[in-house]
């Protein structure tokens, strides 16, 4: 699974509750409420569990965490730690 | 000049500072003089449409310059301003506005959908909004060609401001009222206790609906001082948050244990330089010591104090924090009542509590509220009259706090009278969580309860018992569940059960479920939920 995919999965089941929801790569999942600080935190979590990859805190930003795209861009870029 | 109103201050400073910063939203700022004409204009404009003296307005916002805006523009045209938060599930939204008869919204475009959603709103006009939705729309365009000087609209201070709406245990919010005196004494003691100077930079870091926030405004406004407005988005990241401390060169924030737990948990504080941030205010719910104690030595040049006070009696109680030893684990006590502030504490039988003695908390004070909107049976019940001298009994808000007052005079917070909660330093009622749960069809009975998290604070659980037999149906109950409550009264957990535990009095026993729950929570792995 990619991670968009995995990333989107993740919001419309555990967060959202709703696994038909329609939501985009590039949808505002801050600003529309979709995530707030606690969902934030048991993404980053749930992210760390299933993708290998450490996510330290100054990188839960909202140039990272804005939208599912962003998300996933920062977790495929190479300095992300495996 | 008269000072006696919420928005004198702007008007005043925008001839005495008129270039000085009133606002900051992302790096752009709008002066006390531009403030002032822009909401002359937006209060002419609801007048203009057939606005009247006391009536409410709501304001259905995300934070930025037009925000600050909208209050003053409400406030100007004599009217009483309604928060509204922007994360509202649909149907609360319109509980709210039918509750207080609302029929002039002013908003934002990236809210259009959801006002578009309203029914039963025929007479509602919508200011702010160019996209279409089916009401009278007045947007920005058309509110600027209004005139730029202040209608002569006459009110006294003990005229409404703003109406508060918070979690009611039957299942609706409840909106408490707030004059112009009770929120410029909350307003004052906050810019007198903390010093505030023109050249402070205070954060707007809680949601307008939190009652935080009329210290944040109003304060703010009261010295002259600057108030910089947090996007949302930034509040729910802890590194965007100290970034932005550290680019805005904040000086004064007031708000809930948790953002503070979280900032000196995941904030990155060692790469930022927060030397601009020289007061702390927490409140909403305790903060625990050890917590408290590495954010003090992190920070140890800024000043902290525990603020206590419900929304009803806004800040009647405060702690300066001294330095803690450390091995202090003895929970921060809530202080001792404000100058604007007297306290009562009553036993089971409202007589009055010596000292060690755990008792009910009453608040008397020129910040308490008039009372709940349209709630004469609350009324009835959360104030109490006692005589002092001749015909003029005192009137003490009842608030539902068990304190006890210590030797050295210091009140202590020890819990709740009620079914009430705070999570994340909101405000929930279990009866509310419950009555949200139990309307879904499925369910037969719904039981809410806390159990504490892993950042100081409480998170919501819930059990239920389906009727008749059938599908796993906790996520639809969860997604029904929230069209009524707003997220953060949502349960982050529903478990499905066969029956409850119950007392020898047949009673649901919220504490066994409780105590079952954080035992099975200590074993979930991280990332479920």
């Amino acid at each position: 699974m990619t991670n968009q995919l995995l990333i989107l999965d993740y919001i419309r089941t555990e967060i959202l509750h709703d696994a038909g929801c329609s939501i985009g790569v590039d949808d505002e999942l801050l600003l529309d409420g979709v995530l707030d600080s606690l969902a934030v935190m048991r993404l980053v979590a749930f992210l760390e569990a299933n993708t290998g990859t450490a996510i330290p805190p100054e990188d839960v930003t909202l140039e990272n965490f804005r939208s599912i795209g962003a998300i996933a861009a920062y977790l495929d870029q190479p300095s992300a730690s495996p | 000049m008269m000072r006696f109103l919420i928005h004198s201050p702007v008007s005043h400073f925008a001839r005495e500072l008129p270039e000085h910063p009133a606002l900051s939203f992302n790096g752009q700022e709008m002066s006390y003089a531009a403030l002032d004409a822009a909401s002359n204009q937006l209060a002419n404009a609801l007048i203009e449409n057939g606005m009247k003296k006391h009536e409410r307005v709501g304001i259905f916002m995300h934070k930025s310059l037009e925000l600050g805006v909208a209050i003053y523009g409400a406030l100007k045209a004599g009217g009483v301003f309604v928060p509204l938060d922007p994360f509202l599930p649909v149907e609360r939204l319109q509980f709210i506005l039918q509750d207080c008869q609302i029929e002039h919204l002013i908003s934002t475009d990236k809210l259009a959908k959801q006002i578009s959603e309203l029914t039963n709103a025929s007479t509602l006009r919508v200011y702010g909004v160019s996209s279409e939705t089916p009401f009278a729309q007045t947007d920005w365009r058309q509110i600027r060609e209004f005139p730029t000087t202040a209608p002569d609209v006459s009110l006294i201070d003990q005229d409404l401001g703003y109406i508060m709406y918070t979690s009611g245990s039957t299942g609706h919010p409840k909106g408490m009222m707030h004059t112009h005196h009770g929120s410029i004494s909350y307003a004052r003691w906050g810019a007198i206790h903390v010093d505030l100077t023109p050249a402070d930079r205070v954060a707007s870091h809680a949601p307008l609906h939190f009652d935080l926030s009329i210290f944040d405004f109003f304060s703010t406004a009261q010295a002259g001082a600057t108030v910089v407005l947090v996007p949302e988005p930034v509040t729910k990241l802890p590194a965007s948050w100290t970034a932005c401390i550290e680019s805005e060169r904040i000086s004064v924030v007031f708000t809930v244990p948790f953002t503070l737990i979280e900032m000196l948990q995941r904030g990155a504080m060692d790469k930022r330089d927060l030397s601009s941030l020289r007061w702390i205010l927490f409140g909403g719910e305790p903060f625990p010591p050890k917590h408290l104690r590495l954010l003090m030595r992190a920070l140890p040049e800024t000043r902290f104090t525990n603020v206590y006070g419900p929304a009803e009696a806004p800040s009647c109680t405060c702690y300066d924090v001294p330095p803690l030893e450390d091995d202090a684990d003895e929970p921060i006590p809530i202080g001792t009542v404000s100058l604007n502030s007297a306290d009562l504490i009553i036993g089971e039988d409202d007589s009055e509590c010596g000292i060690d003695e755990e008792g009910e908390l009453c608040i008397r004070s020129s910040t308490l509220t008039k009372g709940y909107w349209n709630r004469p049976d609350l009324n009835a019940r959360v104030f109490l009259r006692k005589d002092s001298f001749g015909p003029f009994p005192d009137v003490y808000f009842r608030t539902g706090d068990l304190v006890m007052r210590r030797a050295d005079g210091q009140l202590r917070f020890l819990g709740r009278k009620d079914r009430m909660v705070k999570t994340r330093g909101y405000r929930v009622e279990l009866d509310e969580v419950e009555a949200a749960l139990a309307s879904h069809d499925r369910v037969s009975e719904a039981a809410a309860f806390t159990i504490p998290d892993a950042h100081g604070s409480k998170a919501i659980f819930a059990s239920v018992i389906l009727h008749g037999k059938g599908d796993d149906a906790t996520t639809a109950i969860l997604q029904h569940a929230s069209n009524k409550i707003p997220a953060y009264a949502l349960p982050q957990h529903i478990e499905i059960v066969a029956d409850f535990p119950r007392t020898s009095s047949g009673k649901i026993d919220r504490k066994r479920l409780a105590d079952q729950q954080t035992e099975t929570n200590g074993s979930r792995k991280p990332g479920q939920s």
